[in-house]
């Protein structure tokens, strides 16, 4: 019971480390703000003003630009009762040297403030610590202040700002004080139609421009699943600091992306790739006896894939630099980074052009125009054979060296050349590659439907289906390979599986199996009622009232028909109408037809992009409604 | 439960280990587990019939030992597992893990500097043979007061072999107590070898006995005079997934053990000191607690429920007042008495304790009292000890029950104090009543469902209910399926749109109602009712507050209230729409009757809620509607579980009614009634299912019921029935026939 009762008080949310904060209520005015506010965002709180100040500081000792950061705001608590996390990011390259909660009277409350590496399931380390407080808003109308010092010790890790927040934002201004010494420039992104204005102003006395962004009435950001990135979803500023004269001489940062590449380059020649014998002995083991080049590359992309274990390391300067090859080869396991050098490495050894390679996946909206280091966030291993670029992202699990992945396809990529670069863009699969066919014929026996299937997929709904099977326990892949098939379902038996050759990423991958479906026909009287449709693909995707896009595993191409042999002695009167639907970036078509005795239930959905935009929302909602209306629609079987 | 498992959690995982590079200390541990003496040197095959499985533990070790140096015992606890990898998912599950490389041990008061030190090592030794020692203290990496550490150079194959030195140290009056500890022998994988050894001296009293097949634990012949060494060994464990409705320690080998040091000069003094069972002699190890062991336990450690301390005479008159004893039978009186306890101990306090932890109001006056949520610590607790008091006073005789729950075995089984189960049996004029430790759902007469259909001891008292006379083995009473009943009662309306209008009550009694009041009944529902009920001021209205203050207080309790109401909605609308397994709108509930003044009273809530899109299909221009499923989700059973090797625990037998009204809408006749007809019943249960029509309105009445506790695995078949009829039933549909 004692932990029943906890369980109610974690519900409320109002345990943990705590401290009391000063007692007063809030007046009149301020509970008629939060009514009014609570009209309008759906959230908790809201915050009143915003301040946030960034001021540039030279460092002649380590001859480094800092970079100051100043937030205030003021916060209302807009729902009965809130209790909130406020928090702040930082690692190596930056502190942070203030972060409280203040009353109303600007007196600190003193809240307990933790430290604590950020840890995350997808991250194995990471040097980025947050400090972070619990937050309490007693009722309506409460506010409270937010204070919080930060400090970049080098310019090029501050690469962008936000001017979202996770709450509503009423006013907030953004001012950044630039000395005249600083040559720094800002793209702004997804500015749209939100009440976002630039005002900028010499201060002649004290050498400066500041730039100042007025923001009004900015919704908070939500979470959504599988949307895209916030660099394309949130109006913020890119900084792109490009130089800075210190007594005359004139220094360069990041001032084209040349001298991104060369900051990059000079990470990777610091690498010790001289021990490389351990690699030969590998290389020459795996492609021992083999001719052809396509084998041997082949080969070893491969046995990184499968012997590599990924593991996620953000470190400061590791961050940004390749573990050595015959590390990573000795531990077989590495980030993006190591794997990418080890294949890179492996190749040359075999005797190939292999490159490391610098890309922004699809989470990311920057190209290689602007230098700035939050342009990429993955490191992949360019091929080049007879002049023609080949992209092999080791860090892929079980997929054919045919496919990119979706997450790299037609992104700008930087491969190394030496002192320069070369610009070049993984190339765009269509949907076709990716495709998933079912294939099932049924028959009519003692209200059961009973058939055969078969199931094709390629691309990377073939090696998405790979992947998840290796990763399952080899004692439970036969049952594993059954609930895949029947999602579960006890009323699906499946049976008499064949499957192609499972440990083949490269062929097309196929699966035939029996298949008897209870509680799909309904009799009455002299009428049979059939639902041919145990999948209803999509059926669940609504989209309507999602904020942002959608973000498909890839561009899929779906096909499944249905073919059923009415039975003899029965008629079908009539069939629901058929969905066809044709946007840009996505192609539907759903329906029924009648040959014969055969009734053909086909359903065929392609995504040109695998990003539903904003502006798909309305076709998609007018399709979602259609398909759901045919999925609802049971076949009558009348008796002749 | 939740302590015995502390073994199974405590691997790889969450474990704590330090190693100072080249110590000594380090190199000596990893000699104790990897040295010369290693017997597991060559154990490297995996038995033919396991070839398949993702991973073969081959061999599993846990060490105990406690040593006594002047006033300080030395706690090791050594662990040491040798896998082999025979898929990706095992190299992915034991690839890397987490740990602090200092511990707060348990026992006794610890500062930061004899904090626990722990070792740990992991080798791979690779299919050729090759043993490589991987170097922990380069390859970790310090995350706050943790080390990750990703095992380097593992693959499929691979055998990886890792051990965990725990040592900790902690001082003792004349004795000290551990924590017990228990372990299921089948685990996740199959085991091929297991071993389990104790190393003790003198005055260790060892509480150890094996169950359910498991091989005994063997003192081994040692030289020294001053050691006591134990083992016990177990071989070719197949694995264990656990299936749904099973009681693993009524069925599956385990162990359990409890360790409890006395000085041999304090035994005489401190005999009371060790609240445990234990042999007279420390060389002999304690295998069960007797009858009369139990007996003098009790008399020893108050089970005459009599608090020396506190003035009998304020606390008796203050439950007095709620009591009638001219128009009460001696039952209400008692009943009374064991409501008004749960108030005054524990519900009066739940208003301070959300002031306190809401951060509303804290300070020196409102403490926190820790009979609120409290430690509820073996055998009972303070509340129980009041009750005990009242009912001396108004001179209702009582017996007192020792039991342990049923999944944890039989009294046969007791071993250890903490482990046990008190009730008290009121000796009411014209029947027994059994009552248990107050809690906040807790009603008189009720009690866990655990510890029905089990045998225990029962304790008798003299006349004054003062002095324990016996003891006396004892069968503790089922509850039936007509006990513990769900009444449903929902009433579907179809509007023109063909969306569902649904109003819904359901009805609990015996166990089921004590459930749905753990799920459904929010404590602000519970404090309301109690301050109304006793007509008594709230902790807010009593609390002397200034004046301003209390303006602030009542201002914040109140939005904390209409917040966690706002919570609460949304918690039981999920909890239908996941019943239903539907999207649910315009959801409201009210709480009819919280049940917890009276055993027979039923928990009773009405739902109100609609539907739109979904139960009803479309066929041509009739519609097919999904009526199977308005009795919820149902359990089912699929062709790989229909092959169960396990016998079926359940908790209690329990019986659930519906009654589906639907008005059809005009236009429409009803076809298939036919297919809501079922009928199966067996000794095992029963599901029964008929359908009518009443003018306009259609009526389904359904009842599925368990019988029993328990079900050998033979009858599974004949419960599959019951249940395949149940789930049929939720998958029926029937025609709304356009006239």
């Amino acid at each position: 019971m004692l932990q029943k009762v906890n369980v109610f008080f974690l519900f409320l949310s109002i345990f943990g480390t705590l401290q009391s904060q000063k007692k007063k209520s809030p007046s009149s005015e301020q509970i008629s703000q939060a009514v009014n506010l609570s009209e309008i965002y759906e959230d908790d709180i809201a915050i009143l003003n915003s301040s946030q100040t960034f001021e540039f500081e030279l460092n002649r000792k380590q001859d480094l630009i800092s970079v100051l950061q100043k937030t205030e705001e003021e916060i209302i608590n807009i729902s009965e009762r809130s209790h909130i996390k406020k928090y702040v990011f930082y690692d190596k390259t930056s502190n942070v040297s203030e972060f409280e909660i203040l009353d109303q009277e600007g007196k600190s409350l003193g809240l307990d403030v933790s430290d604590d590496y950020y840890q995350s399931d997808e991250i194995f380390y990471s040097d980025a610590r947050v400090k972070h407080m619990d937050v309490i808003f007693p009722s309506k109308g409460s506010v409270l202040n937010f204070k919080m010092e930060k400090e970049y010790g080098d310019i090029k890790y501050f690469t962008r700002i936000i001017f979202q927040d996770e709450y509503p934002i009423q006013n907030k201004e953004v001012k950044l004080i630039v000395p005249n010494w600083l040559k720094i420039e800002f793209k702004e992104f997804n500015f749209g139609n939100y009440s976002i204005s630039l005002k900028k102003e010499l201060d002649e006395k004290a050498g400066t421009t500041i730039y100042n962004y007025s923001i009004r009435n900015l919704e908070a950001i939500k979470k959504e699943y599988r949307s895209p990135g916030i660099s394309h979803t949130a109006p913020h500023v890119l900084v792109m600091a490009k130089a800075y004269n210190d007594k005359g001489e004139e220094k360069t940062l990041f001032r084209e992306t040349r001298d991104l590449y060369k900051w990059y380059k000079s990470l990777i020649d610091e690498m010790d790739e001289s021990d490389d014998d351990a690699l030969k002995n590998v290389v020459a083991r795996l492609t021992e006896g083999m001719a052809s080049d396509d084998e041997k590359i082949k080969k070893i992309y491969y046995w990184v894939q499968d012997n590599i274990r990924y593991i996620a390391f953000e470190d400061g300067i590791a961050g940004f630099k390749p573990d050595e090859s015959q590390n990573v080869l000795k531990k077989k396991y590495g980030d993006c980074k190591g794997m990418a050098n080890l294949l890179k490495q492996m190749l040359v050894i075999a005797g190939y052009d292999a490159r490391l390679t610098w890309i922004g996946t699809n989470n990311i909206a920057y190209d290689y125009s602007l230098p700035n280091l939050a342009v990429d966030n993955h490191m992949i291993c360019a091929l080049k054979r007879e002049g023609e670029w080949f992209f092999l992202d080791p860090t892929e699990k079980f997929i054919s060296i045919k496919d990119n992945a979706e997450r790299i396809q037609g992104r700008p990529v930087l491969i190394e050349n030496g002192k320069e670069y070369i610009q070049e863009e993984v190339p765009i699969q269509n949907p076709e590659t990716n495709k998933q066919e079912k294939f099932t014929r049924l028959i009519l026996e003692d209200n059961i439907l009973k058939g055969k299937v078969i199931e094709n997929y390629t691309g990377q709904s073939k090696s998405n289906f790979l992947y998840g099977y290796h990763q399952i326990k080899n004692s439970d892949k036969d049952i594993a390979l059954k609930y895949y098939i029947n999602s579960g379902d006890k009323d699906v038996l499946v049976g008499n599986i064949k499957t192609s050759d499972l440990t083949d990423r490269d062929a097309d991958l196929s699966l035939d199996y029996e298949v008897e479906f209870n509680n799909m026909v309904s009799s009455f009287g002299n009428e049979i009622y059939i639902d041919l449709d145990n999948e209803k693909e999509f059926s669940n995707l609504k989209l309507n009232e999602r904020k942002y896009a959608y973000r498909l595993p890839y561009k899929m191409d779906v096909m499944s028909v249905v073919e059923f042999e009415v039975p003899q002695g029965y008629k079908i009167s009539t069939l629901p109408k058929p969905v066809d639907v044709s946007t840009q970036n996505f192609r539907v078509h759903a329906g029924y037809s009648l040959k014969g005795n055969l009734l053909e239930y086909k359903k065929h959905f392609v995504f040109q992009n695998s990003l539903i935009d904003k502006n798909d929302f309305e076709a998609w909602s007018r399709l979602s409604k259609s398909l759901n209306d045919l999925y609802n629609h049971q076949i009558i079987l009348t008796a002749k | 439960m939740t302590y015995k498992l502390i073994i199974p959690l405590f691997i790889f995982f969450s474990f704590s280990t330090v190693s100072y590079p080249q110590s000594k200390k380090e190199l000596e541990v990893q000699d104790f587990f990897w040295g010369e003496n290693d017997t597991q040197k060559n154990n490297t095959q995996v038995p033919e019939k396991w070839k398949n499985e993702s991973a073969v533990i081959l061999y599993e070790e846990y060490y105990k030992e406690f040593r006594r140096f002047q006033k300080t015992i030395k706690i090791t606890n050594g662990y040491r597992r040798r896998i082999k990898l025979n898929d990706q998912n095992a190299v992915t599950e034991f690839s890397d893990f987490t740990f602090t490389k200092k511990f707060l041990p348990k026992y006794g008061y610890h500062t930061w500097k004899n904090k626990g030190e722990n070792t740990i090592g992991a080798k791979i030794i690779k299919p050729s043979g090759e043993e490589i020692i991987v170097d922990v203290d380069s390859e970790a990496i310090k995350v706050d007061d943790e080390y990750k550490l990703a095992i380097p150079n593992l693959q499929i194959g691979d055998i990886i072999d890792v051990f965990l030195h725990s040592f900790s140290k902690t001082g003792f009056v004349g004795v000290r107590s551990f924590d017990p500890e228990t372990r299921i022998l089948n685990q996740e994988y199959p085991i091929k070898k297991f071993v389990l050894k104790i190393d003790t001296g003198n005055g260790y009293f060892i509480n150890f006995d094996t169950y359910n097949g498991a091989p005994e634990l063997r003192e081994e012949e040692n030289e020294k005079s001053n050691r006591k060494l134990y083992e016990l060994v177990a071989e070719d464990l197949e694995k264990t997934d656990f299936p749904r409705w099973y009681y693993p320690y009524r069925d599956l080998p385990y162990f359990k053990m409890k360790v409890n040091y006395a000085k041999s000069s304090a035994l005489g003094i401190y005999k009371s000191s060790i609240t445990d069972f234990r042999s007279d002699d420390a060389k002999t190890v304690q295998k069960s607690v007797t009858a009369g062991e139990l007996l003098e336990f009790a008399k020893k450690e108050g089970y005459q429920f009599i608090n020396p301390y506190n003035d009998e005479k304020w606390f008796v008159k203050e439950f007095q007042a709620h009591i009638d004893e001219k128009e009460f039978s001696g039952k209400e009186i008692a009943r009374n008495l064991y409501n008004y306890i749960r108030h005054f101990d524990y519900t009066q306090f739940f208003q301070m304790k959300i002031l306190k932890d809401s951060k509303i109001e804290y300070d020196s006056n409102i403490s926190d009292n820790e009979k609120v949520f409290g430690q509820h610590k073996p055998p009972y607790s303070k509340n129980f000890q009041d009750y005990a008091r009242v009912l001396r006073a108004n001179e209702i005789k009582y017996e007192c029950i020792v039991l342990l729950p049923r999944d944890e075995g039989d009294i046969d089984d007791l071993l250890y104090n903490d482990e046990k189960k008190v009730l008290l049996k009121l000796k009411l004029p014209n029947e027994d009543v059994v009552v248990t430790d107050t809690e906040v759902y807790s009603s008189f007469g009720s009690y866990s469902p655990l510890f029905e259909n089990t045998e225990g001891y029962l304790l008798t008292y003299d006349d004054d209910n003062t002095k324990i006379l016996d003891l006396k083995r004892v069968e503790f009473p089922k509850s039936s399926y007509n006990d513990n009943i769900e009444k449903e009662h929902t009433l579907i309306k179809i509007s023109d749109n063909m969306s569902l209008d649904i109003k819904k009550k359901s009805e609990c009694f015996g166990h089921l109602k004590s459930d749905h009041q753990d799920d459904l009944l929010s404590p602000f529902d519970v404090l309301k009712e109690d301050y109304d009920h006793y007509s008594r001021p709230t902790y807010i209205e009593q609390y002397k507050f200034k004046k301003k203050n209390r303006e602030r207080v009542m201002n914040e309790y109140s939005s904390l209230e209409k917040k966690s109401k706002q919570n609460w909605n949304e918690h039981l609308k999920e909890k239908l729409q996941n019943e239903y397994d539907t999207e649910i709108q315009d959801y409201e509930y009210s709480i009819e009757n919280s049940g917890r003044y009276q055993k027979n009273d039923p928990f009773v809530i009405e739902e109100n809620f609609n539907v739109i899109d979904d139960f009803i299909k479309k066929a041509g221009e009739s519609y097919l509607f999904e009526i199977g499923r308005f009795i919820g989700g149902q359990v089912a059973i699929n062709e790989d579980e229909k092959q169960r090797k396990e016998d079926i625990y359940m908790d209690y037998p329990k019986t659930y009614e519906n009654t589906i009204e639907v008005e059809i809408p005009e236009g429409y006749t009803v076809q298939g009634l036919e297919n809501l007809s079922k009928n199966v019943e067996n000794a095992t249960g029963g599901f029964v299912s008929s359908a009518k029509m009443d003018g306009s309105k259609l009526i389904v009445n359904t009842k599925k019921y368990y019988r029993n506790y328990f079900e050998e695995n033979k009858n599974w078949s004949l419960m599959i029935s019951f249940l395949d009829a149940a789930y049929q039933f939720s998958q029926e549909k029937i025609l709304l026939k356009k006239i």
